[in-house]
């Protein structure tokens, strides 16, 4: 290290706080406390309440900021809800938190209670890749709430019958781009072809991906994007996660990782246009450490699927290397236990940034906010191909058989930056596997090109020329 | 990795490396040419200078300085930048360190034939590394150190009349800071990290042309090009340097290459929100220097190294107990720092 870039004390991370164990609770004032959360002891009696009123305000918080005080009537309905459950800790906990807030068996108050409005839940079922299904335990415990779950098969994704069940047009045929080429050319529809098997078009997706990383990131994208199709079509307006405080801030620092800065606080909260309407997307366990989701579900014997957390990218977990995914969770939670408060400075730090400029469209793929010209800047930090020069000869800088830069346009002006890197970002650790792992079957090896969801449209050509008019030249 | 038959960008010449940016197999020229390239096309897309401007190049001769100066050299020359280049080197008063880290400098001047000045601790504050290090101990050195070498370019610069100091920051150097500021909340600096060109006030502009150049490329180049230049680390760096966010990135990089420019984006991409109160820009009563309190912070560490007190000196809390302690007789102070106005009137490159 030839020290270059001065570290400084404030470069290393924070230290550990010390806090000093007051011995009785600072609610009650008067009990013997049991449990530390955030410098603060808490009794075993004052511990719920305090959980309550936290997870109540943060709900209010995310649904209603100008709300007015509790006990004014409200005017306007309460918003109907969805929960997404993954069958892991905090989707428990999200359930019996909801059921404890808000149903006539759980809560006292009947204003308390009008907060939301009907409750549902919504799972996303990935067996199609081979993993578990949680469905059946999943089931049991909303029906112990009484709340209706609905399953939604992953493959569906790629389904064209399922887009008339969420109020999208029909696709007449399969999207296919180019994915060897950079702005990711559309191709031709496959001719002729009959309906094709929404299991192997979705694998046939995975297989094309780039690198191990991308996969876990498009599985959560699809699984975000099937949960709020449904939500949709099943007329609820509000979405609401159980992403607990470390979660989140492994989200958050993925996203930042996946190059999607700009829309950072989307993974914090965001509304989300779909055909059938708008859902807001909301996460009230956000500010909760796992210490607190482990005492409610103790305290509250909450049984939690075992080895099973729903997700479908351990399913793919690749053998050879790590994921940026799993990187980033595994250097989150290793800073969680030695320097606990920096999880919560993550979260933190997400709330005061703002994008850099308006967004110019909606990706086509996750339909979040995407940023004028993204796409083609990461193009650009890389000379890939050498310019025309006149004189060639032997010269090894001589031109290329390839013409440079093409101006093709594709899929590629119609994404974000991070869909973007995950589509076309090559190279490094198990690039190689991903076929063997996404794809078991030959079944589609004939076909070329990446199959796309169905949600992901050819964009048109007028709406390319916006984005990418200054890059045009006259004709 | 099996070679391929020919390079992926001339198409001719044998590969002789894979380049760890896009995994391209390229020849030498072809490498060359594409880590020089991009660099010219980042001073260009930034309209990082100003025809004729003299630039400092921050010399530490280590690796990214070194290749710095000699891009910036071939690149002035070839596209006809007309920069007066000058080299500028801060001696911390290192002993086994910088002393023979200079001598690497010193021979890049002799090779470029560019001026160089070499600026000194020990002449500008009184006291060597080697003497804060025997009053603070090994902890927070580097605070020392870093907020020394700052302003010593500042005033070096100045010195030499550059408007404009360029450093040899790469790439990673970029995206560790935003994952530093990132993970200590620091949202101020989380705002201005990715900037290509931060300028002050009135103060020097500082910048770095290698904000896009990987690390693992810039020793690439070195070693290709036989660059001479200083490798061994300062007996004083800490070992938990920058904490854990540098495995990090090395992980993130191994997983996929593009994850460093991907998180610079990132970093570009948001802005601190409005409603986020900064501290306000103030200079320093005592040196005149840019300050965020009424002392800039050079002033108040070395005021604590004149009290003996220098073990306290990180951190507002301690600010007080050094208030408290009276002014030793003969203290030294930073000279008052001064500039010339100069104009902006040069047209950019
Ligand atoms: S490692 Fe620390 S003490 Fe050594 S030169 Fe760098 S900043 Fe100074
Ligand atoms: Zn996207
Ligand atoms: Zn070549």
């Amino acid at each position: 290290m030839s020290c270059e870039g001065p570290p400084s004390a404030e470069d290393l991370m924070p230290k550990r706080p010390r806090y000093d164990r007051d011995q009785t609770c600072i609610k009650c004032k008067s009990h013997r406390g049991n449990l530390v959360i955030k410098h603060a002891v808490y009794c075993f009696s004052c511990l719920p309440a305090m959980l309550i009123r936290k997870f109540r305000r943060a709900l209010s918080a995310s649904l209603d900021p100008a709300a007015p005080p509790r006990g004014t009537p409200s005017r306007t309905p309460p918003p109907d809800v969805v929960l997404a459950l993954s069958g892991g800790p905090s989707s428990t906990v999200l359930l019996d938190m909801v059921w404890k807030c808000f149903s006539v068996e759980g809560s006292g108050r009947k204003d308390e209670r009008r907060q939301v409005g009907s409750v549902r839940a919504v799972y996303v079922d990935w067996s199609c890749l081979g993993g578990k299904s949680v469905v059946e335990s999943l089931r049991e415990a909303c029906q112990r709430y009484g709340i209706e779950l609905t399953m939604v098969m992953g493959e569906a994704a790629f389904d064209a019958a399922w887009t008339s069940a969420v109020g999208m047009p029909r696709p007449t045929s399969e999207l296919l781009v180019n994915q060897h080429s950079d702005r990711l050319p559309f191709l031709p529809s496959p001719m002729g072809a009959g309906p094709s098997d929404p299991i192997a078009t979705l694998r046939a997706h995975l297989a094309s991906l780039p690198t191990p990383s991308a996969i876990p990131a498009m599985l959560r994208t699809l699984t975000r994007l099937l949960i709020l199709n449904t939500t949709c079509a099943l007329s609820c307006s509000v979405l609401m996660l159980g992403t607990c405080l470390p979660r989140l801030s492994v989200d958050l620092l993925e996203n930042v990782a996946y190059g999607g800065g700009f829309s950072l606080g989307s993974e914090r909260e965001e509304s989300v246009s779909l055909p059938l309407g708008e859902v807001h997307v909301i996460r009230p366990l956000r500010d909760w450490s796992l210490k607190e989701l482990g005492w409610w579900l103790h305290s509250r014997s909450l049984p939690v699927p075992r080895g099973v957390d729903g997700k479908p990218d351990r399913l793919l977990a690749p053998s050879g290397g790590k994921t940026l995914s799993k990187l980033t969770e595994d250097f989150v939670l290793g800073l969680e236990r030695d320097y606990p408060s920096t999880v919560s400075t993550i979260s933190k730090t997400a709330t005061k940034v703002v994008p850099a400029e308006p967004a110019a469209y909606r990706c086509a793929y996750c339909l979040r906010p995407a940023q004028k010209n993204a796409t083609r800047w990461k193009a650009g930090t890389a000379v890939l191909v050498l310019p025309s020069l006149a004189d060639g000869g032997n010269d090894p800088l001589a031109p290329p058989k390839t013409p440079p830069l093409p101006g093709a346009q594709g899929l590629a002006d119609g994404l974000c930056y991070s869909c973007y890197t995950h589509l076309t970002s090559r190279g490094g650790t198990g690039a190689g596997k991903v076929r063997s792992i996404a794809s078991q079957d030959a079944d589609r090896s004939g076909s070329t090109g990446m199959p796309m969801p169905v949600w992901v449209r050819r964009v048109r050509e007028e709406e390319m020329k916006q984005h990418i008019g200054e890059f045009l030249l006259e004709e | 990795m099996v070679p391929n038959r020919t390079c992926a960008l001339c198409h001719t010449s044998k590969p002789i490396l894979r380049r760890p940016k896009t995994g391209q197999q390229l020849c030498k020229p072809c490498f060359f040419y594409v880590f020089e390239t991009e660099v010219h096309e980042t001073i260009i897309g930034t309209n990082l200078f100003q025809q004729g401007e003299k630039v400092a190049i921050g010399a530490s001769g280590g690796k990214d300085s070194t290749v710095l100066a000699h891009v910036l050299t071939v690149l002035n020359e070839r596209y006809g930048y007309g920069l007066q280049l000058h080299l500028l080197s801060i001696d911390e008063g290192i002993t086994g360190y910088r002393d023979d880290s200079l001598k690497s400098v010193k021979r890049n001047q002799q090779e470029y034939g560019l001026p160089l000045k070499i600026l000194g601790y020990d002449e500008l504050y009184g006291w060597t590394m080697d003497r804060v290090v025997e009053q603070i101990g090994r902890k927070n050195n580097c605070t020392f150190c870093g907020v020394f070498r700052r302003q010593a370019l500042d005033r070096g610069a100045a010195s030499l009349d550059a408007d404009h100091i360029v450093t040899g920051h790469n790439a990673d150097d970029t995206a560790e800071t935003v994952l530093m500021n990132i993970l200590r909340g620091d949202i101020a600096r989380l705002g201005r990290c990715t900037a290509i060109c931060t300028k002050g006030e009135d103060s020097i502009k500082r910048s770095k042309p290698f904000k896009y150049a990987y690390e693992k490329e810039i020793v690439m180049y070195a070693y290709f090009k036989k660059l001479d230049y200083f490798s061994t680390e300062c007996l004083y760096a800490p070992d938990a340097y920058r904490g854990h966010a540098r495995v990090f990135l090395k992980d993130l990089e191994a997983a996929r290459p593009s994850a460093i420019i991907d998180i610079i984006h990132s970093g570009e991409a948001f802005q601190v929100a409005q409603d986020v109160e900064l501290k306000p820009q103030q200079f320093c009563q005592r040196c005149g220097y840019m300050a965020s309190n009424e002392l800039c912070k050079a002033c108040t560490l070395l005021e604590s190294l004149e009290k003996g007190m220098g073990k306290l000196a990180v951190g507002d809390r301690n600010r007080r107990k050094l208030d408290d302690e009276p002014m030793p007789q003969g203290m030294r102070t930073i000279p008052m720092f001064q500039r010339s106005a100069t104009t902006d009137s040069a047209s950019p490159l």
